[in-house]
């Protein structure tokens, strides 16, 4: 009888331990990509399920990413659902929404990882397929969301591999001054996006969410 | 009865799968298997310290380039200045404990900082040093 309590609660404490590690991890994942923002899960598109609504706002002030707001009204676009893209890239750089890049720009990134501007980033085979497959099917060619269209209309079959190198993108940077950005310490290039953009995060580059270190608020 | 051990074990063995405590000992059986003899961890620290010159850019690269000399603090991407959490297990209890992981990462900072991949024996020597720390 002695021995079966002893049993029961060895198993107990077993039990126990299998859950805290789970719970432990379940908190670990979720780490600073909290941004109030909900709604992510595979490989959809999760624009419209976040409860989060700025369209008027966007149509109002004419969004960083312009403001004609064709189709879609909330985020410029759409924000990033994949869960091995955001652990794998976002662990390294700001994870850099599909929408930005059409399919051919991020199939070619993804073929050369072992020089990823200047790193090596090479993943396992079967990450690198999942993580290509991710980026491809929610890429700029296949989104409604206005910064994707105005990228891709802005590419006229280029295919680069930087999004600061698209045509739209150098378009709407350009009245920043080198002083806030490449002469900025705290900035350093235009490539690290949430160093400015404070809902970046969310898919909104709107121009008045925009905060330069060191600079404050941008106003044009 | 019988149940409950099999939802135990299946509990720990889901835990583990996360942070698996022997993952370093796993990793140094299978470098011994494919042909590693026994490991140091002084040749580990020694190689760790060196400097070796990139062939491409001419600039001088170490381990220490990111993760610093103190590999008990942070580290810091030499570009992007992204933090690097701290290596040692001993104030970080999450390092070492995933296989796919750390042999990701062997991968990715071998070709990086020494041009080439490490060999299992390397690899190895790391670790023991890496360990310890």
């Amino acid at each position: 009888m002695k021995n079966r309590k002893i049993k029961l609660s060895m198993m107990f404490f077993a039990l126990a331990v299998g859950l805290a590690a789970i719970a432990g991890q379940a908190i670990a994942d979720d780490d600073g990509d909290d941004d109030g923002y909900k709604g992510r899960g595979g490989y959809s598109q999760n624009g419209d399920d976040r409860g989060y609504n700025n369209g008027d706002d966007d149509k109002r002030r004419g969004g960083f990413f312009g403001g004609e707001n064709r189709l879609r009204g909330k985020a410029d676009v759409a924000t990033v659902a994949g869960v091995l893209y955001k652990k794998e890239c976002g662990s390294c750089h700001f994870a850099y929404q599909p929408g930005l890049l059409p399919s051919r720009s991020w199939e070619k990134i993804m073929a050369g990882l072992e020089d990823h501007f200047g790193d090596n980033a090479e993943l396992p085979e079967e990450d690198q397929v999942e993580i290509t497959r991710y980026l491809i099917v929610n890429s700029a060619d296949y989104s409604n969301y206005k910064a994707s269209i105005k990228i891709s209309s802005s590419l006229g079959g280029s295919s680069p591999v930087r999004i600061t190198e698209t045509p739209y993108f150098v378009k709407e940077h350009q009245e920043i001054p080198v002083r806030m950005w490449k002469n900025n310490p705290k900035v350093k290039s235009l490539s690290y996006c949430d160093r400015c953009h404070t809902n970046a995060k969310a898919g909104s580059f709107n121009e008045h969410d925009v905060k330069i270190p060191g600079f404050g608020k941008w106003d044009d | 009865m019988k149940k409950m051990i099999i939802t135990a074990t299946f509990f720990i063995a889901l835990g583990q799968t996360l942070a698996y405590a022997g993952a370093v000992e796993d990793l140094l059986s299978r470098y011994k298997a494919k042909g590693a003899k026994n490991f140091s961890a002084e040749n580990g620290q020694a190689m760790w310290v060196a400097t070796y010159e990139d062939a491409k850019t001419g600039m001088t690269r170490s381990c220490e380039t990111c993760h610093k000399k103190n590999l008990k603090t942070k580290g810091e991407h030499q570009k992007t200045g992204e933090v690097i959490e701290p290596l040692a297990p001993s104030v970080n209890p999450v390092r070492f404990t995933d296989m796919k992981f750390i042999e990701k990462w062997f991968k990715r900072n071998c070709k990086w900082t020494l041009g080439r991949e490490c060999t299992n024996q390397e690899k190895g020597d790391f670790l023991l040093f890496l360990q310890k720390q």
